[in-house]
């Protein structure tokens, strides 16, 4: 696709567009922007306003999924490639971390990644569904927990899922679709992160 | 049977290059033969819609009929300056058009095609690199590269408060990064409309007014940022577009109309 080539860093190549392909590129555009006139809207009918509320949900939804998709698969490979950068980063290779410890510091620095990028989602889902919501971060909560025993073989019990109230102040100011959108997706990747531990 | 706009054009000549061909077919199942309506000095490009909004035949707010509407406006901006309609802009006739848009607003169009003359959008996203921003800023903090060592061991909330903080570090680059950047692009455009960021990565959505003449300019511009941005910013930048978000006309009529 023209676009992986596109979005690659240090090189914004300007894209030509529209095409079908680029649709998603001027979605917004095309639904929020450009002559209007009131007479106008009132003529296209209600009916006008709900389908292009719902299309471009469907739309950018499927847009969305395709590019989520690809990014749970990058995930994988930025996981596996920050463990030797994180601990590079913050000191030397051996600098005085045992090899068990590395391991911790990746499933650290991926928990971290992941409440960056989850961290709002996951608030906004505990609100409108509380039990869900809790079992989820259960989950994520299992998930670590696990990495941990495995690593240093130590149980590790306190996984409190009640304790992430500021999060959802990540997301704040975000169009109204995206966190679901996100949440879809975001379920997904927790789940592929489960699979591989 | 009602009228479908596409967008407003000076009027063209007779040896103007906006034939047929470049007009080609819009929106509708069978794509509708798309014309110009012609009004005083300029013209409105539309296409007549057979059915009823949704219906069978009818313009349906999907995937092929919003293609086709960006389509039709590409391929009239290749040719001439055009203002382009938002999608899905329907009056039960050619009369219509004329009566509520290019007779009322002749003034604000022809100020609006004057101004536009030449000019495109460029919609420009700046986006953090996440590996790379999450890097950046536990590198340069020496508190959160001390977190970072220690983070391996913490327990489960030390860690989201950990993750918390480097959410923040993020946030304030971001804001510095934000201004860096539309500093340096206002000298390269003639103006720039600021969009809502959709996530705490984004850096910048925003929508760019430059001359068609001087996209290759701009371009090499957005590349130089970017190297300057040491590859924890990702540019990308869709376009040359018809003006949609530089357009004047009708523009009070958004809020309440289109408010979701």
């Amino acid at each position: 696709m023209p676009e992986s080539n596109t979005m690659s860093r240090r090189d914004p190549q300007v894209r030509r567009a529209p095409n079908s392909a680029g649709l998603y590129d001027v979605l917004d555009l095309i639904l929020d922007k450009g002559i209007v006139i009131d007479a106008f809207v009132r003529v296209s009918l209600v009916g006008i306003e709900l389908l292009t509320v719902d299309a471009r949900v469907v739309i950018a939804s499927v847009d969305t999924y395709l590019r989520y998709a690809e990014g749970a698969e990058r995930l994988q490979l930025y996981a596996r490639s920050q463990a030797k950068r994180l601990p590079d980063m913050v000191e030397g290779e051996d600098g005085g971390i045992a090899s068990g410890g590395k391991k911790l510091l990746k499933k650290g620095a991926m928990a971290a990644d992941r409440l960056i990028e989850h961290g709002g989602d996951e608030h906004g889902r505990s609100q409108d569904q509380a039990e869900d919501g809790q079992e989820q971060e259960e989950g994520i909560g299992h998930t670590i927990a696990k990495g941990m025993r495995k690593a240093v073989g130590k149980v590790f019990h306190s996984v409190g899922g009640s304790d992430e109230s500021d999060e959802g102040e990540q997301e704040k100011g975000a169009p109204e679709q995206r966190p679901r959108q996100a949440n879809g997706s975001g379920g997904s990747k927790h789940a592929r992160a489960g699979a591989r531990r | 049977m009602s009228t479908y706009l596409y967008g407003v054009i000076r009027q063209p000549t007779s040896r103007s290059r906006l034939t047929a061909d470049v007009l080609g077919t819009g929106v509708g199942e069978p794509p509708a033969k798309v014309r110009i309506l012609p009004y005083q000095q300029i013209a409105a490009v539309v296409s007549t819609a057979s059915g009823q909004i949704g219906e069978e035949g009818g313009i349906r707010a999907m995937r092929r009929d919003m293609a086709a509407h960006a389509a039709v406006q590409s391929r009239v901006m290749a040719v001439r300056t055009i203002l382009p309609a938002r999608f899905g802009m329907l009056v039960p006739d050619d009369r219509e058009v004329i009566a509520t848009l290019l007779e009322p607003q002749l003034d604000q169009l022809l100020e609006d095609l004057q101004r536009l003359r030449g000019m495109s959008e460029l919609k420009l996203s700046a986006d953090y690199v996440e590996s790379d921003v999450i890097a950046r800023v536990v590198k340069s903090d020496p508190q959160l590269a001390r977190l970072a060592r220690q983070s391996a061991l913490a327990s489960h909330t030390q860690r989201i408060d950990f993750g918390r903080q480097i959410a923040a570090a993020i946030q304030q680059r971001r804001e510095q990064d934000t201004q860096w950047l539309l500093e340096s692009l206002r000298p390269l455009v003639r103006q720039i409309v600021v969009d809502d960021a959709p996530s705490d990565l984004s850096v910048l959505r925003a929508s760019l007014l430059a001359p068609t003449a001087q996209i290759d300019e701009v371009d090499a511009a957005l590349a130089r940022l970017a190297d300057e941005a040491a590859g924890i910013l990702r540019l990308s930048c869709v376009g040359p577009l018809p003006p949609y978000s530089f357009v004047q006309v009708g523009i009070s009529e958004k809020e309440h109309a289109w408010d979701y």
